[in-house]
């Protein structure tokens, strides 16, 4: 009877050595393609040809988000509040584009949150401020062209962090109309979340969701040969345990806070249109985008955004932005409530439901290689008149192949 | 409520008439400035989650953009 450790020795050798033939072939197989690549073969003339999978996009972001201010739904900070809101927060992300086929090409994303200080997305990081919290996800959308004017589009993403997991999956059509001059599209997408129902204290009491269905109408049309117009209507509908359980309100009448507690719904409408202008003589684009946005907590929200985007050279671009928004805030909003408050009653101190206004100027250089790659850098700051304020540097970079 | 959802409607509308009596106005071959890089109504995808992320996490407002609200994220926006 062969001794088993010695059988599974061998069993990895042989494995080992079949990979190593494997790879040999594929390399062989490589070089030769190299080798015998004829010059006037369509591949060489018209690019790559379509025959197998192939990687046709790899972009790189790294962003930095440096956050500070004060709201009463923060712990750090007087019992009566308001608490520091200061965050440190590093995002990098990868994107893929993968063409299976001439008319099949996905698209993975995976985005990193690595947190740190006082942050709303973690307890720990709002009562230890020198804490840290991560967050990994990974995103597929694939793209099948269904014929010239019709294309079909599937998402499905994941979303893991401490106490919190996400899973989402959308389906989209798009049909182009009057010799693609017209887009009109429709789409759908369903998110499960599921996290720790955690206490300010930081008792937990088991696991909660909730979920959210949307739907998306949009249409793009071409104006004229330098002008490009799009619009969207969004209604969205969420259901389960909306709030941040974690979240306090002071309370009016007592040195103590009580969680703070949502409707168990929630219906979220908005309307936006945009607009982009090239103009030829000065080499600049101009784009203007616009967003009405209302919901059933009595919370309604403007946006305007302007862009101006400069060649400072035939391969470096400038955009200057300017982003204007302001939201009435929920109803349900007071920065303290009285202890004999109802233990269902909604309240909430969170300082991003109040109403505010919020302006953002961004400023980003942009340099297209030769060869199909790109690199950009951008810093954003943004403020709004209720005390909070970030500033945020993004780098880029991207490479099609 | 009903005011505002009346006037999505005919928003809607107007985009679903513009978009069926959709006519050719730019031929294919006078798009060379629509295939500009500066030109395509979002900007680089990362970039935008990027942004998205943070106004979404920040702002009581979010939808709208083929994303639902309160998804893969733990704030109660």
């Amino acid at each position: 009877m062969a001794n088993p450790p010695a059988e599974a020795v061998a069993a990895a050798i042989s494995a080992l050595s079949r990979a190593r033939g494997a790879a040999a072939v594929a390399a062989f197989g490589l070089l030769s393609t190299v080798a015998h690549a004829d010059p006037t073969s369509d591949a060489s003339i018209l690019g790559r040809s379509n025959d197998g999978p192939r990687i046709d996009d790899f972009r790189l972001r790294l962003t930095s988000y440096y956050q500070d201010g004060r709201g009463y739904q923060s712990q750090a900070g007087p019992v009566a509040g308001p608490g520091s809101e200061r965050a440190i927060i590093v995002q990098p992300m990868l994107l893929v584009g993968i063409r299976q086929s001439p008319r099949i090409r996905h698209e993975v994303v995976v985005p990193v949150d690595i947190v740190s200080a006082a942050s709303a997305n973690a307890l720990d990081v709002i009562s230890h401020a020198s804490a840290v919290n991560e967050a990994v996800g990974i995103e597929v959308t694939s793209r099948f062209e269904l014929s010239d004017d019709d294309q079909l589009m599937t998402h499905v993403g994941w979303h893991e962090e401490e106490p919190f997991g996400s899973g989402s999956f959308a389906l989209g059509y798009t049909r182009s109309l009057a010799d693609d001059n017209a887009t009109l599209g429709i789409s759908g997408q369903a998110t499960y979340d599921r996290f720790d129902f955690l206490q300010p204290n930081g008792d937990r009491y088991g696991r909660r969701n909730r979920t959210a269905v949307n739907g998306n109408l949009s249409f793009s049309q071409l104006l004229s040969p330098t002008t490009v117009f799009d619009a969207s209507y969004g209604l969205t509908y969420q259901e389960g345990l909306l709030q941040t359980s974690y979240n306090s309100v002071p309370l009016s009448d007592a040195a103590a806070r009580t969680p703070e507690v949502f409707p168990h719904s929630r219906t979220r409408s908005a309307l936006s249109a945009r607009v982009a202008q090239h103009v030829p003589e000065t080499h600049s684009t101009l784009r203007a985008a616009y967003r009405y946005y209302w919901d059933s907590f009595s919370l309604s929200a403007h946006t305007l955004e302007l862009e101006l985007h400069q060649y400072l050279a035939p391969r470096l671009i400038a955009r200057g932005s300017y982003r204007y928004y302001t939201q009435t805030g929920v109803d349900f909003f007071g920065t303290s409530v009285p202890s004999g408050i109802g233990t269902f009653s909604p309240r909430t101190s969170d300082s991003d439901l109040a109403a505010f206004h919020a302006n953002e100027l961004g400023l980003r250089l942009q340099w297209l290689a030769r060869g199909h790659s790109a690199l950009d850098v951008s810093y954003f700051h943004y403020e709004r008149d209720n005390g909070l304020y970030a500033n945020i540097f993004s780098f880029g970079y991207g490479e099609s192949f | 409520m009903s005011e505002r959802l009346w006037l999505a409607a005919r928003a809607l509308l107007l985009a679903l008439l513009c978009a069926t009596s959709a006519c050719a106005i730019v031929p294919q071959n006078r798009r060379q400035y629509l295939a500009d890089p500066t030109m395509p109504a979002q900007d680089d995808a990362l970039e935008r989650r990027a942004m998205r992320k943070f106004h979404v996490t920040r702002e009581g407002a979010a939808g709208a953009d083929g994303k639902p609200a309160g998804g893969g994220c733990g704030c109660g926006n």
